[in-house]
């Protein structure tokens, strides 16, 4: 490499500027509506003749009615519509009709309903609401209209519209003819379907309106009884399996009662005995979970449920003065001869749900002598480097030395231990040690990994043999996966749930307003970014990549996701590492504050991705016309066609990201600010785990990181086996002095290095830090202060029972 | 005679080069495991057949002698060929020039049958052979084919020219060809791995060592000598001219299957392992390098077995390569190690470059950018907006910033080692250089007074 050779040959490909973009809207011709006309009157004399109609200006009347009887003699005076200027006088007697305008807008209401075409029915209608309201036979008029709409709706099979619209007829005129059998059909139909789905809880609700409106309806009376004997059913069920002690079956049938009919006599009751017994809890989450997840820093889902399943050997607790905070849930762990010895005690009778063999010492050292081996699927270089010889001083105790002192070796030990033959310990492949089993769909109870789709549930049931159990712990906890928040919040607040795990911030104001909620904010914020994947062309180069950095106005695509209050501690990151939510805030200590975010640039954006574009060009067809030369182009060859108008394409780029609300809104803005630059993203959404790399047919992956400890994690982040694959030779030297690093100070110095490299050489494309929270029902105590994540303290967790599937 | 012959060769040239030439060499071979062969009257039958039909093949070049292996080496051979060691086999006054140990064991239905060498003069072992045969009948072709596969062919460098990469070698018993034509020991494509012995007065060795790195690979053969090329990653390898008491001596080396270990150390105490650093390999021209991989924490990296028999590897770290092409015959040496300068400080400054020539490739982008821009202002009259593209301008980075930043960090890089100081001055003299010619104030200067002429034009 030499400087010059870089800098001149940027030069000769040249700068482009920003290339005008032509804009036109093309023009449109529309047939004007009456009501969007100048207004006028028609006036019909009784004479035949030329002037027998005649358009007027509207005429002055009271109240725009032609009086009933007039005198011979009495005129009325007009104003031709198309000379206003002069003014006729008319006598009433000569006068057939009046064709006003706004019945004339009335009656061609009435033609479209009949026609169909009810949107725009009802812009004549709101038209004469506003501007004639007292228009003779408009309310009527708007009935029509309704009705008939209603009854095109239901022929459609759209049984809930056409109900609505006869809700509102009935609001208008319940004594409308028919109007009783019309809303009998529809609600029949939806109480039908609901109940076939078993949403009884709707065909509740749509029964009830009903029964409000007509009492007597025999739709209502079948139902009703249909539902007090499914109701019946179940709390038959329940009461026989409390009576046995089969609280799992007492409880899911207690649940079914509860949508069924929750005011059955006796329900409430048998609610309160069975919740006391086997509590549990439903919590909405945004991102379901997964068998196959393995990404612990990108996944959530991951990081989430492992937590019901599994103890690891360390768990982080949050950010501490120096450094994350540890416990070691198995047992102990001990740092000894200034840092060069750590001692780890298990506590006996540690065994798998199944009641498996007890974890000994020999199982420890074994684990920790595979995370040193390349194809361990917790393999850790760091810890690799690290260990030097490990010990096993007695069935429960394992020495292990370190070649020299590290400043959080546990951070490297958060990793699974099961016996040894009892299979790989891989998250939701193993068995589980934790508070709950896995769910019935992992790989290890050999059933089908769920599909993912909104709605779709998870359920986690208690771990009997779990050696932590707590008196009084939940007995169940079902996930219910959403797409869009606020059907989780409406849920939640309707009772549904008792928790949310993640709500965008735009939603914060208003749900801090929720009397019976609560809102939590966890400790860690996400770092979000793009990785590149270094396999592909142009973005291999850093130049393309510092492009992109320029290209994405961050800032206000920040603001979008913030929502207009801001939220502390959300801010643009220069790099792949938490800023945390201030100077003081130790979570911050690998952030060089010193790096500022690179600011928007779009045309400098232009210049750079534009230049790499074409060198990847030339570069292709010097590669081609090297490995075969063909024949030269004729010289009368014709032009080729002229390109299409508009900003020309310099490339396109695909970006893969996880199908989460927030991301999809950020994802979206991305790809439109880079189009303005003719940068061409292709979005490719996903549901399911987050890969541990960029998939190979993807420039970039949208990731939100949790990085907890950055002294640990930037090597799973930059490093070779970590998630960008790898970056510069100077990035790789400054990871493994990281590693050596003996104290805090020199792993400072050490970070701050590494957050240059990565910010220079764009090894990621620092996107923002967002804060996430949570948002529960007050009822619900023991989710913990500012939680990693949401089952930090789930054995602590205490759900009261709140009875009733409506409430409002 | 021998010894006459010996000490003659010690002090003469012309004559040394003769006798070296028409003497034989005195193989011993030792059997062990006479147990597997079986009677002690069928192990002297072997030994004697093999004696006849190596002599049959071999003729005059080897002057052979086949015997038990004597008591002491009987179960170390048997049991474990790899743990032989020169000094277990030497008697005080060898004479040999090559002992073979030939083992025979029996492993389950099948017979193996393992010869490995000692050159006595270079005190160097060859790998094991090993054959395996389903019957009796066949030990004796099985032996003579690993006793055969086994022999080293050993030479005298007669001379080298570095600038060219040629070797000359004479071969010992060049003069006296194997009775069978068709045994040829020495052909083009043949490998050497030269070897120095440094003697005493009387002839005996002080030190004996192989020269690292350092390969030779034969191109044509006479009976005078053998014309090799040379691959050595040494820059001057001690083996142009001849120096006192030292001999410089090539073994003939076959590669193996075996994978070999590489350590990269820093040359400077305490020797820290490097890693990290990548080796290459290179192909049919010194640009065609292709990555193996990179040193693990502790400095090693293991060799992928590859299809070549001889390759080349290379060292690089970063841009930088550190060493010369090293020549490896495939699977000679199980463990290989080098030291190099650690590169990490002129690495670590080389990344500080490259990201100060992106911060200085996007500010002259931006300078040019508003260049531009303030010309098209200038062409639509809008002055007020051509200045404010003029004010953005100024308030870039200049050169004299720049430059302040540069000496701060090559003041936070420097180094007490000289050599590694002039690499990393070169790197920060380079940018320095543009530096200047990219952020010079004159540009926007000219731009300057460009905008006043023209707005005083437009006035008028």
């Amino acid at each position: 490499m030499t400087f010059p050779k870089i800098i001149g040959g940027w030069f000769r490909r040249g700068i482009f500027l920003l290339p005008a973009m032509m804009i036109y809207c093309p023009a449109f011709a529309a047939e004007t509506p009456i009501y969007e006309q100048d207004p006028y009157d028609v006036v019909t004399l009784k004479e035949p003749g030329e002037n027998q109609v005649l358009k007027v200006l509207p005429l002055d009347l009271p109240e725009r009615k032609v009086p009933e009887r007039t005198r011979p003699g009495v005129k009325i005076r007009l104003r031709f519509y198309d000379d206003p200027g002069k003014l006729f006088e008319v006598d009433w007697t000569a006068i057939k009709d009046v064709d006003f305008f706004e019945q004339r807008i009335l009656k061609q209401a009435g033609e479209l309903a009949a026609a169909g075409k009810f949107e725009d029915v009802y812009n004549y209608l709101c038209f004469l609401r506003e501007k004639y309201p007292k228009t003779p036979g408009l309310g009527k008029g708007w009935e029509d209209a309704l009705y008939e709409e209603a009854k095109v709706t239901y022929s459609r099979g759209e049984y809930d519209g056409a109900l609505a619209l006869l809700r509102e007829v009935y609001a208008r005129n319940p004594k409308r003819p028919e109007l009783e059998k019309a809303l009998g059909m529809a609600t029949e139909k939806l109480v039908s379907g609901y109940m076939a789905q078993k949403r009884y809880a709707a065909a509740r609700i749509i029964l009830d309106e009903l029964r409000s409106e007509f009492p007597e309806h025999p739709t209502v009376t079948a139902w009703t009884e249909r539902l007090k004997a499914e109701a019946a059913q179940a709390f038959q069920a329940a009461e026989t399996a409390a009576q046995s002690g089969d609280w799992s079956a007492a409880d899911r049938n207690c649940l079914l009662l509860g949508t069924i009919w929750p005011d059955y006599p006796g329900a409430k009751k048998l609610a309160e005995t069975i919740h006391s017994k086997y509590p549990r809890v439903a919590v909405g989450v945004m991102t379901p979970w997964s068998p196959r997840a393995s990404n612990r820093l990108a996944d959530e889902a991951l990081r989430r449920t492992s937590r019901l399943c599994y103890r690891t050997l360390t768990e982080y607790l949050g950010p501490g003065a120096e450094g994350g905070q540890y416990r070691c849930p198995l047992g102990e762990i001990r740092r000894e001869n200034l840092g060069r010895k750590l001692l780890v005690r298990l506590q006996p009778d540690i065994r798998t749900a199944g009641g498996g063999a007890a974890l000994t010492g020999y199982d420890l050292a074994h684990r920790l002598r595979e995370m040193t081996r390349p194809g361990d699927p917790d393999y850790s270089p760091a810890w690799s480097e690290l260990l030097q010889s490990l010990q096993v001083k007695d069935v429960y105790t394992v020495e292990a030395e370190l070649r020299h002192s590290s400043v959080c070796p546990e951070a490297l030990l958060q990793t699974p231990v099961v016996p040894q033959d009892e299979g790989p310990p891989v998250f939701f492949q193993a068995p589980a040690d934790g508070p709950f089993r896995l769910p019935a769909s992992s790989p290890a109870a050999k059933a089908e990994d769920p599909s993912g789709k909104a709605g779709a549930e998870i359920t986690f049931t208690v771990n009997p043999d779990y050696f932590a159990a707590q008196p009084g712990q939940l007995q169940q906890i079902v996930e219910r996966y959403y797409t869009l928040s606020a059907n989780a919040v409406s849920d939640l607040k309707h009772g549904q749930l008792q928790a949310v795990d993640r709500v965008p911030l735009w939603e914060l104001p208003r749900l801090q307003e929720e009397a019976e909620l609560a809102v939590g904010r966890y400790a860690v914020p996400r770092v979000h970014c793009l990785i590149p994947n270094l396999r592909r062309p142009l973005v291999s180069e850093r130049t393309f990549r510092r492009a992109l950095v320029y290209g994405i106005n961050r800032e206000a695509i920040l603001k979008q996701l913030v929502g207009p209050q801001p939220v502390e501690g959300c801010c643009l990151l220069s790099g792949p590492f938490p800023a945390g939510s201030g100077l003081d805030d130790p979570l911050s200590y690998a952030y060089d504050v010193r790096i500022a975010p690179r600011p928007y640039d779009p045309r400098l954006a232009l210049a750079l991705a534009a230049s790499e574009a074409l060198a990847a060009k030339e570069d292709g067809a010097k590669e081609k016309s090297q490995t075969t030369a063909g024949p030269p182009p004729k010289a009368n060859a014709k032009p080729a066609a002229p390109k299409e108008k508009g900003p020309r394409t310099i490339a396109t780029l695909t970006l893969a990201y996880p199908d989460d609300e927030v991301i999809r809104v950020a994802c979206t803005s991305i790809k439109k600010q880079l189009a303005v630059l003719g940068l061409k993203i292709e979005l490719r959404p996903f549901t399911g785990p987050v890969p541990e790399k960029v998939p190979e047919d993807a420039d970039l992956l949208y990731v939100a990181l949790v990085v907890g400890e950055p002294a640990a994690d930037a090597g799973a982040i930059l490093g070779e086996s970590g998630m960008t694959g790898g970056g510069s030779p100077y990035l790789r030297l400054a990871l493994r002095q990281l590693d050596e690093a003996t104290n805090w100070e020199e792993a400072q110095r050490r970070l701050y290095r590494i957050h240059r490299l990565a910010h220079e050489e764009v090894a990621v494309i620092p996107l923002w830090q967002l804060y996430d929270f949570y948002v529960y029902r007050k009822g619900l105590n023991g989710i913990g202060r500012n939680p990693v994540s949401l089952y930090q303290n789930i054995e602590q967790w205490q759900a009261p029972l709140e009875y009733s599937a409506e409430k409002k | 005679m021998i010894w006459a012959l010996g000490g003659i060769y010690q002090r003469a040239g012309a004559t040394d080069q003769s006798v070296w030439q028409l003497t034989p060499y005195r193989v011993q071979i030792a059997v062990a495991g006479d147990a597997a062969i079986g009677s002690p009257e069928a192990a002297e039958a072997f030994r004697s057949a093999l004696q006849t039909q190596l002599e049959t093949v071999v003729g005059a070049l080897w002057q052979l002698t086949v015997a038990p292996a004597p008591p002491a080496l009987q179960w170390p051979a048997v049991d474990s060929m790899e743990t032989l060691t020169a000094e277990g086999l030497l008697k005080p006054d060898e004479k040999a020039d090559k002992i073979i140990v030939l083992t025979v064991t029996e492993e389950g239905c099948t017979l193996r049958v393992a010869a490995r060498e000692l050159d006595v003069r270079t005190r160097r072992f060859g790998p094991v052979i090993a054959k395996t045969v389903w019957q009796r009948g066949k030990l004796r072709d099985a032996a003579t084919d690993a006793v055969l596969e086994a022999f080293a062919p050993l030479a005298m460098i007669d001379g080298a020219d570095l600038k060219k990469g040629t070797v000359v070698l004479r071969l010992k018993a060049a003069a006296l060809p194997p009775r069978d034509p068709n045994l040829v020991f020495v052909r083009p494509g043949t490998y050497f791995q030269p070897i120095l012995r440094y003697n005493d007065r009387d002839g005996n060795p002080l030190k004996i060592e192989p020269l690292p790195w350092t390969i030779f690979e034969t191109e044509s053969v006479s009976p005078e000598q053998v014309a090799c090329k040379l691959y050595t990653g040494l820059r001057a390898p001690p083996i142009v001219r001849r120096r006192g008491r030292m001999e410089q001596l090539a073994l003939g080396v076959r590669p193996s299957t075996a994978a070999s270990t590489l350590e990269l150390r820093a040359r400077a105490e305490p020797k820290p392992p490097l890693a990290g650093y990548e080796i290459y390999e290179q192909g049919s021209s010194p640009k065609d390098l292709k990555l193996l991989g990179r040193t693990d924490p502790r400095g090693r990296f293991v060799i992928p077995p590859g299809k070549a028999s001889l390759r080349l590897l290379m060292v690089k770290n970063g841009q930088r390569p550190l060493s010369k092409p090293l020549p490896l015959v495939r699977g000679l040496e199980p463990e290989l190690s080098i030291e190099i300068p650690s590169d990490d400080a002129r690495l670590q400054a080389e990344g500080v470059v490259i990201g100060l020539v992106d911060e200085l490739i996007d500010i002259v982008g931006r300078r040019k950018v508003l260049a531009a821009r303030i010309k098209i202002a200038m062409k639509n009259n809008d002055w007020q907006k051509a200045r404010q593209f003029l004010r953005e301008l100024r308030n870039l980075p200049d050169g004299q910033r720049f430059l302040y930043r540069l000496a701060d960090e090559k003041k936070r890089l420097s180094s007490r080692d000289r050599m590694l100081q002039k690499q990393i001055d070169e790197l920060f003299n380079e940018l320095q250089k543009n530096i200047v010619k990219y952020l010079s104030p004159e540009e926007i200067d000219a731009l300057e007074i460009q905008l006043e002429e023209a707005q005083a034009s437009k006035k008028k």
